[in-house]
């Protein structure tokens, strides 16, 4: 078991994601990077990764990076943006990673940030569905959703679930949502809300979908912890990819780019902590445990309607109520993820009293094209 | 040098909307409309089909059942009267889709419902004179009718396409007859979503004399009588003309009936008559002798003298026959037909 | 000029695969690649061009209504994946109103259709699609 970190985080903040017609790409950006900075304690920053998959489509701006850190007033530090899709935020955190085992020592500033809610609704699944292979799937109007669809459909046949057993995922992300200040949705779902929802991909409804947000949330991550507080460090990741084209992967009911991403990141048996799954969609979030191995395949549902994965047990899933209630702020929203299992292990509210010293968030690009792992441990 | 089909492909569209459907959103009484057209019901296009969608599908049945390499071809004429684009033809995109070689003589051709046929002319030229060896000619029509307006209980959506050639023939032409002039029954102005046309006026003066005047212009060159005939097909903008102008021709019933199907998918213009003959060319013993006489608005016909051969029935079911797409069949309403047809007025983004 | 949303040479140059499924088959190992791809599982980067057969088997569908701006006027979508000779393909499943009616292993066949256009001026784009030989019904 390492010890060592590959870095730590010392700083962070969240914008509560929503609709900000009032706010762009700058103001969010500044908002969190600024508190960031001042919770690490205003550390020189070496490198500012922006992690945005929509700042060109709805920000209307290429190399964002400069203008942000002009608004900001950050001076001389290269700021790159970094696009993975939906899975930015998770790429952008294992780049600043890198860079600063390269770099030996020093901080980088890590802000997911995008604004889905600069156009309509249509335009958005239209971006949404850049996700996809252009030419051979967005091409003939596919959209995420349906291919999680097809995925859904699979993995129920094959192990003979209903859809009301997989309409508990929403239910329990409300719940959790109920309880975390900055998600967005904070009521609570009933079953019947979920099957009267309309459907979107047969048979996801809408409650399956994790709504468009507007978001930023920041890290700062330095070689060295803060010595004036808790040391939560990222221990290690993984990644792994899938084959692009969805209709050529040999298995319609494994994320297998979260399944490699896990073994690279592994050893996880007898994981137990808090982990982060990134449920675009409920299948999704269903389909993360089976692939972290956190559950034989095909009894990730069971189990969730069990209670296995609720707050109190050895596997603690998405407490801040997941993409489904806090929001798919699409770049940002592995950023989010991060934020939210440092809370966690903190121990700050609304997490407190979870005793948990390990955590895990699983970032995921598109539907399945790759992934990344992460793994984190409070140090002491 | 015998020229004539070396093989033949037909595409009809799976949905159908009944004339008494149409009757309904209008007040009219439907059984009255039925017994003017003798038109039952009528193909619809899905939402995303049009004439050249459907060129391609007919085309690609017709290399089948011809059996020749697409890179024998040396053209492919489109006939058509409701182009997807004014300017940029049907016959290039079959080209790629068809998978052609690029040394092809390619163009659309327009002479409102004769068009298809004319494309076979030609291309019996193209064969005769050596310059080619076997090319496609297509009739392909997605027309609009107007709502509300007559015409729309009888336009319909469907395509045919014949391999034209002088070897291993499935029938040959024999006689070809044009009979055409300046007569302004039907047309659509450039721009135009809707045609107009003249009522009473497209009736005798336009489809009867100018039919007529060619299927009795190649009687008389051929010394040839309505009795020597076995099948006499017509254009058919519905089932009563065609009726007619064969009993004024002399011809009995039991030979025109085959060749209608108007009466089951509407009036598919350039494929009207050809696909009848499609029809035919499934239940014709070898040495038949036919008659196909088209028609196209403006006005002008083209009467054929057909003979099919012994290498006719072995091609029949090589491919989807019109007998099977009669009967593949889902039906649809008003509010489905408006949407299919883009009717309803789409704001694009 | 009326602005042009829609990439003609984005969508010309892969004709062949959309009008005609052409696909790439390794002249080393033999695996055939829809769509193509530039180097095989095997490492060789030698390719015969190979059309998919376009007759095949339903392996799974779905149907999309929350759909793209593209395609707002032809919703509800259906999408399937098909098995045409070993080859798994995605595309759109067409002259199907009651999907929920095929049978798992459904035949379906290869058509031309349209898949979109770029406003009442622009291109029209047309591709292949999936359509069930019968029993949607």
């Amino acid at each position: 078991m390492r010890n060592s970190a590959l870095g730590y985080i010392n700083g962070f903040a969240v914008t509560p994601p929503g609709r900000y017609y009032d706010k762009g790409y700058r103001e969010l950006f500044a908002e969190v990077a600024l508190k960031a900075l001042e919770a690490a304690g205003n550390p020189d920053i070496k490198a500012i990764y922006v992690a945005s998959a929509l700042s060109e489509l709805t920000g209307e701006q290429l190399a964002i990076g400069n203008v942000l850190r002009d608004y900001a007033g950050l001076r001389n530090i290269p700021s790159i943006r970094i696009e993975n899709g939906d899975g930015s935020g998770g790429f952008a955190i294992m780049t600043a990673l890198n860079h600063l085992a390269s770099a030996g020592n020093g901080c980088m500033l890590v802000v997911g940030v995008d604004k889905p809610h600069e156009v309509i609704s249509l335009k958005q699944n239209k971006y949404a569905s850049y996700l996809l292979d252009s030419d051979y799937e967005a091409y003939f109007g596919a959209t995420p959703v349906a291919l999680a669809a097809i995925m859904a459909k699979q993995y129920m046949r094959s192990y003979e679930y209903k859809y009301e057993d997989l309409a508990t995922w929403a239910i329990k992300m409300h719940e959790r949502g109920a309880k975390n200040p900055y998600a967005y949705f904070k009521r609570a779902a009933k079953l019947k809300d979920v099957l009267d929802s309309e459907l979107v991909a047969d048979p996801l409804r809408l409650y399956d979908v994790s709504p468009f947000v507007d978001g930023a949330a920041a890290l700062v991550l330095c070689s060295k912890p803060n010595p004036n507080d808790l040391a939560i460090g990222v221990i290690n990741y993984g990644f792994g990819a899938s084959n692009s084209y969805f209709a050529s992967r040999n298995d319609y009911t494994v994320l297998s780019s979260v399944v490699e991403a896990a073994k690279a990141v592994g050893p996880l048996e007898g994981f137990n902590g808090v982990v982060s799954v990134h449920d675009t969609y409920s299948i999704f979030g269903v389909l993360a445990l089976e692939a972290l191995g956190l559950c034989k395949r095909g009894s990730a549902l069971r189990l969730l309607n069990e209670g296995y994965f609720d707050q109190g047990g050895r596997v603690m899933v998405n407490l801040d109520g997941g993409l489904k209630a806090v929001g798919n702020s699409m770049g940002a929203s592995g950023v989010y993820q991060m934020v939210g299992v440092v809370m966690q292990l903190r121990g700050d509210k609304p997490f407190n009293g979870l005793n948990a010293e390990s955590a895990m968030v699983e970032d995921m690009v598109g539907v399945d094209q790759e992934s990344v792992v992460f793994t984190l441990r409070v140090v002491k | 040098m015998a020229v004539g089909i070396v093989g033949w492909g037909a595409y009809i569209p799976r949905y159908r909307i009944k004339t008494r459907e149409i009757a309904e959103a209008w007040g009219d009484d439907a059984l009255r409309i039925r017994d003017m057209y003798l038109v039952e019901e009528k193909a619809v296009g899905y939402i995303d089909e049009d004439p050249v969608t459907m060129a391609v599908e007919a085309s690609r049945d017709a290399l089948t059942r011809a059996g020749i390499a697409p890179s024998e071809v040396g053209a492919v004429f489109a006939g058509t009267e409701s182009k997807p684009y004014a300017v940029k033809p049907i016959s290039s995109i079959l080209i790629d889709a068809l998978n052609l070689k690029r040394q092809v003589y390619s163009v659309d051709m327009e002479f409102a419902c004769k068009a298809g046929s004319d494309a076979i002319v030609n291309l019996m030229g193209l064969v005769k004179s050596g310059l080619i060896k076997y090319g496609i000619a297509v009739g392909t029509d997605s027309s609009q009718g107007e709502p509300g307006e007559h015409l729309e209980y009888t336009v319909g959506t469907g395509a045919v396409a014949y391999i034209i050639g002088s070897t291993n023939l499935v029938a040959e032409i024999k006689y070809t007859y044009p009979f055409a002039s300046d007569t302004p029954d039907f047309w659509r102005r450039d721009g135009s979503p809707y045609p107009v046309h003249g009522e009473g006026f497209t009736g005798e003066p336009a489809y009867f004399r100018h039919i007529i005047g060619a299927a009795k212009g190649l009687m008389e060159e051929l010394g040839m009588k309505p009795n020597d005939f076995d099948y006499a097909i017509f254009h058919q903008p519905n089932a009563r003309f065609p009726v007619r102008v064969a009993q004024m021709l002399g011809f009995p019933l039991e030979k025109v009936k085959p060749g209608i199907v108007v009466d089951l998918i509407g009036n598919t213009y350039n494929a009207s008559a050809l696909l009848g003959l499609a029809k035919v060319l499934e239940e014709a013993k070898p040495g038949s002798r036919i008659l196909v006489v088209t028609f196209g608005s403006g006005a002008g016909s083209n009467a054929f003298y057909i003979e099919t051969t012994d290498l006719l029935p072995s091609r029949v079911k090589l491919a989807r026959t019109v007998g099977e797409m009669l009967e593949d069949k889902v039906y649809i309403d008003y509010s489905l037909y408006l949407k299919y047809r883009k009717i309803i007025k789409m704001i694009h983004g | 000029m009326v602005d042009q949303n829609l990439s003609v040479p984005k969508y010309w140059r892969k004709i062949p695969q959309y009008y005609r499924l052409t696909a790439v088959k390794c002249r080393k190992c033999g695996r055939v690649y829809f769509p193509p791809r530039a180097v095989c599982e095997c490492g060789s980067r030698e390719f015969d061009e190979y059309e998919l057969p376009r007759r095949g088997k339903l392996i799974e569908y779905t149907v999309l209504r929350s759909v793209t701006s593209d395609f707002e006027k032809q919703r509800p979508l259906a999408f399937g994946i098909a098995d045409l000779g070993g080859v798994r393909v995605f595309g759109q499943l067409v002259d199907c109103p009651n999907p929920d009616k095929l049978s798992e292993g459904a035949e379906v066949e290869v058509v031309f259709r349209r898949v979109k256009e770029d406003s009442d001026y622009g291109i029209i784009y047309y591709g292949f699609k999936l359509r069930p030989v019968k029993g949607c019904w």
